[in-house]
């Protein structure tokens, strides 16, 4: 299981457009990664299926803690075949996860930048954000952990992002569910 | 679902004259219209008001709305209501239209083909989709989370009902509805009509002599870019609303 160190950003259109230009100029652009996401969130873990529509692959993941619970993310992940995620979701739904599960579509494009890897991205319920990962082995010592997280504090500074703190992500995950539960809400009609 | 056959697109139909009752976007006819983008002057930056942006990012309907659901995804659906809804808010406030004024639009906009039974000539859509509105008012208001007066639901169902209709063809009731919502009709008239950037041929593009709307030419370029950024996301696999409310937030309306 790897151990992936995570942090977030939201920003305006403006703020994106200066990021990927600043990106495209001057890191390492590793194209565009858009993806379909199925979402199952329970209260300390995040169960995913994902069809990466623009690479044509597919994949499930668990992750070991959910967003606004700390910048390091156990993972256990495994591919699929992307003609199987609706199968894959069918069966997650008939265990009687259905009530915790939400898609959402994410425009994504990844770049890599002084060692971060930095997937900036569109979606509904987020807006424009991008992702700043390092990914770490199992066994990384605390030391590392605290040294990639420094690391990815350092680049958005570079950058000029400003990165969510724990309790920004945790505030704005419980809003986004409160929202979703709602949503599915609609009366009746006449016809 | 699509009656487009699997191996056909819209461009060949339509040079043909073989589109079926059901035409879905395909990745051949959204090439060829962003192929044939016009040379257009950009469009005046606009920050639309707070409550023009609640509003728009509202204007994706329930499927079950549609008079029929195969509508839903296809070239009258939920796609053209939004970007619908988001050209009449573009278009109320360059005409100085107050909160209320272009809520109305939005709503009319919003909703305005969803009792369409086809894609093709599908007479008195406009008709059924009014009284459709009218039964179904606290609904649809409620969806925006706005209230429906009784004079709004009117002034609504009049733009619906008249969007389909041509100005040269209007009769002394058509006349007599329009002027009681000629703002808002004349507003959602023109948004359907910079809608038209979607549709197969060059001779059903938008059509500046079918509207009465003298800002209609500034917002050519919008309505174009709207078009081709939310067809492409969906075909890459966002859901319509999804597609739609990407393009609205690249283009800086919400």
């Amino acid at each position: 299981m790897a151990v992936e160190i995570e942090m977030r950003a939201r920003f305006t259109k403006e703020a994106h457009d200066q990021l990927v230009a600043r990106l495209k100029a001057d890191g390492e652009d590793l194209g565009r990664d858009d993806k379909h996401i199925y979402f199952y969130v329970f209260p300390d873990r995040l169960l995913k299926v994902t069809d990466n529509t623009a690479a044509g692959t597919a994949k499930i993941t668990l992750k070991g803690s959910k967003i606004g619970q700390g910048t390091a993310f156990a993972e256990t992940e495994f591919a699929i075949a992307p003609a199987d995620v609706p199968a894959a979701v069918k069966v997650f739904n008939a265990l009687g996860f259905e009530t915790t599960m939400h898609e959402a579509f994410n425009f994504r494009h990844n770049f890599r930048f002084d060692g971060v890897e930095i997937a900036v991205k569109w979606s509904e319920a987020w807006g424009y954000h991008a992702e700043f990962e390092i990914l770490l082995d199992d066994g990384a010592a605390d030391a590392d952990r605290v040294e990639a997280a420094a690391k990815i504090t350092n680049v958005a500074a570079e950058l000029g992002v400003s990165l969510m703190t724990e309790q920004e992500l945790a505030d704005f995950t419980a809003a986004f569910e409160a929202a979703e539960k709602e949503r599915k809400q609609e009366a009746p009609l006449i016809r | 679902m699509s009656t487009t056959p699997a191996t056909a697109n819209l461009i060949d139909l339509a040079a043909q004259g073989r589109l079926p009752l059901h035409q879905c976007m395909d990745h051949t006819t959204i090439a060829w219209i962003a192929g044939n983008q016009p040379d257009l002057p950009p469009a005046p930056r606009r920050t639309l008001r707070h409550t023009s942006q609640s509003l728009i990012k509202r204007a994706g309907v329930p499927p079950a709305w549609m008079a029929d659901p195969r509508l839903y995804t296809s070239l009258h659906g939920v796609r053209h209501g939004m970007r619908t809804a988001a050209l009449a808010a573009v278009l109320a406030e360059a005409n100085g239209l107050d909160d209320a004024d272009t809520a109305t639009a939005i709503v009319a906009a919003a909703i305005h083909d969803c009792q369409r039974r086809h894609d093709k000539d599908d007479q008195g859509h406009g008709d059924r989709a009014a009284v459709w509105l009218a039964a179904n008012a606290d609904t649809v208001w409620g969806h925006f989370d706005i209230t429906a007066t009784p004079f709004r639901i009117v002034q609504a169902a009049a733009a619906v009902r008249l969007h389909d209709v041509p100005y040269t063809a209007f009769s002394t009731d058509d006349r007599s509805d329009h002027a009681r919502a000629e703002h808002i009709v004349d507003v959602v008239k023109a948004a359907d009509a910079l809608d038209r950037y979607r549709l197969p041929k060059l001779k059903w593009w938008p059509d500046v002599r079918r509207v009465r709307q003298l800002a209609f030419d500034q917002f050519r370029s919008l309505a174009f870019d709207l078009v081709v950024i939310s067809e492409k996301a969906q075909l890459a696999g966002a859901s319509s609303p999804e597609a739609v409310r990407f393009a609205l937030a690249e283009k800086g309306l919400v």
